[in-house]
Order: structure tokens, then C-alpha cells, then sequence
């Protein structure tokens, strides 16, 4: 503590340790409140961390030295806090709060009647020939200490000082507390968590976190959860999982407003699937397609059919094609993503139909296809695109080469999976 | 509540990427980007076909038909597609319905001599060589398209001007005109007048004479190709009137182009000058669109897979054209490509 300061204190502390403590804090206006507050105030303000007013509540049942030591501290605590720019006010003792309680729960009676929750326990006793004073304070919301200071010195006016530099100590201490920003509070109830996934069961950690702690299942939609000392918007892994879906993974970053977490829908396993196409070149259509899984969610078989119209000025008159394909395809990510990617090859026969005549035939290689999926449940939602090579039949349309002249073949596409 | 997933990095990245490309591709959109064809790209202009061989099979017992011009005229208020065709059994001509492209009568070679003098006169009747066909189509013999001077038919391009029936005939030397008042009447005499005056085309042959049209404008729209040792050059030239002597070089210069040695590999229509162009760096080819107002700027572009066993024709009126599948002897009616 740089001199000036001590001693402008000191006269402070020396006036006011025979008048009443003010009420309300005051403010660090003062220039004579010397250089350090003139640099932590606008700092802290500047931050927005100055919000949380300190109630400085002072111990009762103190005579005497005893009183007037006290008073001392507290004067001296809140001309600290306000030199660092911290608000603060006295708390006006209720009669429900006890001397002896447990010091947390002291300061969340005191900031419950106060409605803050900053709350600094502020004490000095004698003990003999000695004083002895501490202050604490508490973030009343979860009894997290911010900061404090307590010691004894011999009860005469040498002890002055070192009261002095314990208010100094403890409000630095809050005000690096405040500057790092209170930690969140926990969790004032239990987790509930929402799923679609009937009989799910659901449990912290998991994955990558390792061990887990089962929480229980879903039923009727809801679980609530045993209580977790959670603090809120800190990150918690949890997994969900069930008998005949891929578990997944998740993290929540909790609120204390009473909402529910809306768990991921599980990705079921699947032996295969049936799927829907249409897309680029063929909008005036349908494709059908099976697709037995070799090995389930990760490779598959592929049986598909698709006719569609080239109907650029209408059906009326357009040609008619009916592509028959078969091949085979593996999944490139895991099952439980929702996202998956997919590559497959195989061979295709398309047969064209013109103006009702005998139908041209064509034969390619249906190269390589790639697949992006979105699961969700049952249902995978799916983009093609496809890369043929025409063998050039003399019986088709379609010249030898890639048939890719026209720009890629993209194909959109609903599937159920069973 | 916030839920994060468990997901690496580079996935996050892969479905934003994902989302932000279908983004793009509905901003890009457009319905001829959906309607691609993976086999030849005319394909998707398809509007109707006839199946020529199996109709003059079935007409004159003709193994094979291969048509060498196709017109569309309108004779009682309905469009008809007329095709002149080559056959197994001898010129022949199918009249097709312009719309469904089914065929409304076949006339077989007795019924002839067809070739591909083609044209209507202001009585609705269609003349195809040597016989005319009117709206009822009955067929009459026309001794106006056989020169008796020559004895020989009268082939190339024919029409009515004023009142007069005309035909242009390419010869040798000469663009040949024959002028007669009506179409029983021979011509008399057969006139013959040299477009081929000094000047641009001095000392040059017009051999051949790509197509003409008498469909849009007030006036002839004329192609002429003339090749020399060595070298060729092809014109599409403009004749304001027809009222002779008409040298060549009275005509105003249109465009100009590299002519194909295949003789089906230019057209005239009201929207453009139609060639085939054929790309020897990337062995691509495609029918090129030109301006027909002086400056020959190129308009668009369809590609084309093959030539070889297609052969192509336009309606002047620049709202259809036909590919031929040589291949399984189909005729089919597209709309064309450009906006119309």
C-alpha cells in the first residue's frame, strides 16, 4: 500500500473510530482516496464486473474495543472496496441470523434478506490483551469464499494499522475475484432430460470421458436425473444409449432455469434399407432402391430401379427411361453419425423409351457414387452423386465415355431403414 | 439448455461445407440445369417420333428409308411435316401430322417422281418434285418441275413470287432460275442467268446450294457454297427481290462460314443461321446458332454426341427441328433450344 494512501486512511480510520459506520458505501469519487483507486476503478467498471454490490455485514454483540475495532475494520474494508470502485452497503442484522452459524450459511441469510449475493462477514473480538479480527467473503449463491484476511495484534493503537492493511488485503483479494469473474453457481435442481428414445438409458460421462454414472432411463419421454452438483454452463459429458441403437455421446453445457435437455435422437441399427430417388436429369421420376446390408451399417448391396421422364416441355411426348442398377457400397463414418458419408460402384442398364418406339439400350458403369446421408431414427435423408462410364452399345443412345458432359448426376433421396 | 456433440472438427466443416453447397446449387438453380440429359442432349427436346422405316415397310415393303428433306407446312389449318425420302423401293413421301408426328398418308414411289424440290404455293399445295399434294392430299402430276428442255426433273429450291412459280437450281456454273405462270405449264423457255458475275464470287463455282427459305422476311435468304482447289468458302447471302438480271453480288452479304463436306450440315431458319460444328482439338461437335442480321455473331451452342448415324433438319420457322436416328430409321420432332 503506497503512503499516501496508508495515510489518508489513517485519518480516516481515526476519525471514523469514534463516529457510526455509514450505512451505504461510499463512493471512490474522493481524489484524496489516493492513486491505487483512480486505477482499479475504471479498470473493474471498464470490464462490466462491478455489478455485484459487496454487503458488508458487521458482527453484532461487539462493545467496547471490541466495537471500536470493528468499526474500524468495517470503515476501513469499505473505503478499501470503494477505492477499488466495488459498491458496497452495511447490512442491517436481522434477528434471525444467529452469531454462531456456519459462516456460508450466515451470508446466504444475510444476502437473502439483503437480496445481493456478495456478502462480507466482517468480526473483531477480544481476546485478552489482543485483538482479533477476519474477514470473509462469501459468494452467497454456493458458499464459494472470494476472499478475506483475519489476524490478531496486540489491542492498542498499533493494531490500527494492521486492521488497515487486512481491509486493504481482503478487498484486493475480492477485487481479483471479481476482476477473474464469480464462477457460475451449481445447479439449484436436478437435470431433466427429454428423448424420443423410449427406455434409453442415460449417464454421465462415457465416451471419450471413460467410466460412466448411469442416471437412469427414459420413461415417457422425461427422466429426471439425481441431483448433480453441477455448476451452470460448465460442460458435462453424458451418454445416451439403448439396446439396438448406436450410443451416442454429447456434451451439455446446463442452465438453472428449470429447462429440459433434449437429448440427440439415437441412430438405430439397421439390417438394410429401402430408399426413394430423384434428382438432376430425372425430375419427372422416381428411382426405387433396395439395399440389403453385407455388414449392417457399414456395407451394403444395391438393387435399384428408377423410371423417370426427360418432361423439359411437359410429359406429353417426352422420352422414357428406366434405369436398372445394381452394385455395392460401404459407409465411410461411423454408425452413430448423423452424418454419413458413403461411396458405392456398380453397374447400370438404362432402357429409353422415344416416342413410343422400341426402346434404345444402354449399358455403363456406374463408377463410383458418392453418398452424404442424414439419419434421423428410421429415416436417412441422402445426396448422390454418380459418375457412369457408357460401354456404348450399339443398341443405346448414349455414346462410349463418361456421362458427365452434362455436369454431375445428382440424386436426392428419403430411405427407411429396417 | 445447450447440448454440444461430440463431433470432430473436420465434420463440423464437412456439414457446414455440405449446407452452404446445396445453399449454392438452390441459388444457382435453374430448370434446364435439372432437365440434363446423360445420353445425347437433344434427347431432352424430344416432343414426338415417327418410326420411318417401319412405316414404309409396312407402305411399300421398303427394307430401309432414309429421308433427304423434311418441310412443315400448314394445309387446312393443320400442320403437316413432309418428308421426302430415299427408300429401298425409290423416292418416296410420308405426310406426318406437325404435332404427334403420326403419319396421315404415305405416298409410295408410283405416286412420284419425288425429289427434294419442295415448296407451297399460295393455294396451300405442296409441290415435291414432280407432284403436288393438296390439302385433301390427292396427288397430282406437276409438269412445271421438269424441264422439258433438258428433259430432265427440276430440283433445288422452289416458290411462288407474285404470281409467278420460280425455282433456283444450283448447276456447275451457274445458279440457275426457271419461271413459269403456273404449275401445269412447262417452263417456257428455261432460263438460265449467271449469279456468278465478278466480284466476290469471280471465276467461281456455285456447286451447291445449301437450303433456302422464303418463311421469314420480305425476301430469300440463299446459301451458297462454292469450292475451288483446295479451299471452300460458304455465304448465306440476302436477296431483297428476285426481279432478274439478279447477280449474286446484288445480294447482301449475311455471314460467312466454313462449309462441312457433308451436304446436311447447314440450315436456315427465321432465328438463325444453323451449322454443325465440328471441334477437332476436344473431337466435340455442335449445332452453332448465328445472326442472320449482317454481323454473323455466334448465339448459342447445342452440343452433339454424334453425326455419324443422326441427320438433322429445321423448320425455317425456328420452332422445331427433327434428328433422324439412322441407326433404327426414327424420325423425331424437338422444340428447339434458344428462347423463343
Amino acid at each position: 500500500m503506497k503512503p499516501s494512501r496508508i495515510g489518508a486512511a489513517t485519518a480516516v480510520l481515526l476519525c471514523l473510530a469514534f463516529a457510526p459506520p455509514p450505512l451505504l458505501a461510499q463512493d471512490s469519487g474522493d481524489p484524496g482516496a489516493g492513486e491505487g483507486s483512480g486505477e482499479a476503478g475504471p479498470a473493474l467498471r471498464a470490464a462490466g464486473k462491478l455489478d455485484e454490490t459487496v454487503l458488508v455485514a458487521a458482527a453484532t454483540a461487539r462493545e467496547g474495543d471490541a466495537g471500536s475495532f470493528l468499526s474500524s475494520l468495517s470503515t476501513a474494508f469499505v473505503a478499501e472496496l470503494s477505492a477499488r470502485g466495488i459498491a458496497s452497503r452495511n447490512a442491517e442484522s436481522p434477528a434471525s441470523i444467529e452469531a454462531d452459524q456456519h459462516e456460508p450459511t450466515r451470508a446466504a441469510e444475510f444476502a437473502r434478506e439483503a437480496a445481493c449475493f456478495v456478502v462480507a462477514l466482517v468480526d473483531a473480538r477480544m481476546e485478552g490483551t489482543r485483538v482479533a479480527w477476519r474477514i470473509a467473503v462469501y459468494d452467497a449463491r454456493d458458499g464459494a469464499m472470494l476472499g478475506g484476511d483475519a489476524w490478531s495484534a496486540y489491542a492498542g493503537l498499533s493494531a490500527l494499522k494492521l486492521i488497515e492493511d487486512s481491509a486493504a488485503s481482503g478487498a484486493a483479494e475480492l477485487a481479483r475475484a471479481l476482476e477473474a469473474g464469480l464462477p457460475p453457481p451449481r445447479l439449484s435442481a436436478p437435470l431433466r432430460f427429454s428423448s424420443v428414445d423410449e427406455g434409453a438409458l442415460v449417464s454421465l460421462g462415457g465416451g471419450s470421458a471413460g467410466a460412466s454414472l448411469p442416471l437412469g432411463v427414459i420413461e415417457d419421454g422425461l427422466l429426471v436425473a439425481p441431483y448433480l452438483p453441477l455448476r451452470v454452463g460448465e460442460r458435462a459429458d453424458f451418454t445416451v444409449e439403448r439396446e439396438g441403437s448406436y450410443p451416442v455421446n454429447f456434451t451439455v453445457r446446463p442452465r438453472d432455469d428449470g429447462s429440459t435437455v433434449a437429448l440427440p435422437r439415437l441412430v438405430p441399427r439397421s439390417e438394410g434399407s429401402f430408399v426413394l430417388s430423384t434428382g438432376r436429369g430425372r425430375m419427372s421420376g422416381l428411382g426405387f432402391e433396395y439395399r440389403p446390408a453385407l455388414v449392417p451399417d457399414f456395407a451394403f448391396l444395391r438393387l435399384d430401379t428408377a423410371l423417370f421422364a426427360l418432361a423439359r416441355y411437359g410429359l406429353k411426348g417426352a422420352p422414357w427411361i428406366w434405369e436398372l442398377r445394381a452394385g455395392a457400397g460401404l459407409y465411410l463414418t461411423p454408425p452413430g453419425w448423423s452424418f454419413r458419408l458413403g461411396a458405392a460402384t456398380g453397374l447400370a442398364s438404362m432402357f429409353t423409351f422415344v416416342a413410343d418406339g422400341k426402346p434404345y439400350v444402354d449399358l455403363a458403369l456406374d463408377t463410383f457414387s458418392l453418398l452424404l446421408e442424414y439419419h434421423r431414427g428410421r429415416y436417412a435423408f441422402g445426396l448422390e452423386t454418380r459418375i457412369p462410364y457408357s460401354l456404348g452399345l450399339a443398341s443405346g443412345l448414349i455414346q462410349q465415355g463418361w456421362m458427365d458432359e452434362g455436369g454431375p448426376l445428382i440424386l436426392g433421396s428419403v430411405a427407411w431403414k429396417y | 439448455m445447450e447440448i454440444l456433440k461430440r463431433r470432430p472438427a473436420a465434420f463440423r466443416r464437412l456439414r457446414i461445407l455440405a449446407l452452404a453447397a446445396l445453399a449454392l446449387a438452390g441459388a444457382t438453380c435453374k430448370v434446364d440445369w435439372l432437365y440434363v440429359s446423360y445420353g445425347p442432349e437433344w434427347l431432352t427436346q424430344v416432343r414426338a417420333g415417327f418410326d420411318l422405316d417401319d412405316a414404309m415397310e409396312d407402305a411399300i415393303g421398303a427394307a430401309w428409308a432414309e429421308p433427304r428433306r423434311v418441310e412443315r407446312y400448314v394445309q387446312n389449318g393443320q400442320e403437316r411435316v413432309f418428308v421426302f425420302a430415299e427408300t429401298e423401293r425409290g423416292p418416296a413421301l410420308a405426310v406426318l401430322d406437325g404435332e404427334t408426328m403420326e403419319a396421315l398418308k404415305i405416298f409410295p414411289p408410283a405416286t412420284g417422281p419425288f425429289n427434294d424440290l419442295m415448296f407451297q404455293d399460295a393455294s396451300g399445295q405442296v409441290v415435291v418434285g414432280q407432284v403436288g399434294i393438296d390439302s385433301s392430299l390427292n396427288a397430282y402430276n406437276v409438269a412445271f418441275t421438269y424441264s422439258l428442255a433438258e428433259m430432265r426433273p427440276l430440283y433445288g429450291f422452289g416458290f411462288q413470287y407474285g404470281t409467278d412459280y420460280w425455282i433456283l437450281q444450283p448447276d456447275p456454273d451457274f445458279l440457275r432460275y426457271y419461271k413459269s405462270l403456273d404449275l401445269i405449264t412447262a417452263p417456257s423457255p428455261a432460263t438460265a442467268v449467271d449469279y456468278s458475275t465478278p466480284g466476290t464470287f469471280d471465276n467461281a463455282k456455285v456447286p451447291d446450294l445449301e437450303y433456302l427459305s422464303t418463311a421469314f422476311g420480305e425476301g430469300y435468304y440463299v446459301a451458297t457454297v462454292l469450292w475451288s482447289s483446295g479451299s471452300a468458302n460458304a455465304q448465306v447471302r440476302f436477296f431483297p427481290g428476285l426481279a432478274p438480271p439478279n447477280p449474286l453480288d446484288s445480294a447482301s452479304f449475311m455471314l460467312s462460314y466454313w462449309p462441312s463436306r457433308d451436304d446436311s450440315a447447314a440450315w436456315l431458319t427465321r432465328d438463325g443461321f444453323i451449322r454443325l460444328d465440328y471441334d477437332y482439338d476436344d473431337d466435340s461437335k455442335a449445332l452453332v446458332r448465328q445472326a442472320l442480321d449482317g454481323s454473323g455473331a455466334e448465339l448459342d451452342t447445342f452440343r452433339i454426341e454424334d453425326t455419324e448415324d443422326q441427320r438433322f433438319f429445321f423448320d425455317p420457322d425456328g420452332r422445331h427441328w427433327y434428328v433422324f436416328d439412322r441407326w433404327y430409321g426414327r424420325l423425331y420432332l424437338l422444340e428447339t433450344w434458344w428462347p423463343k
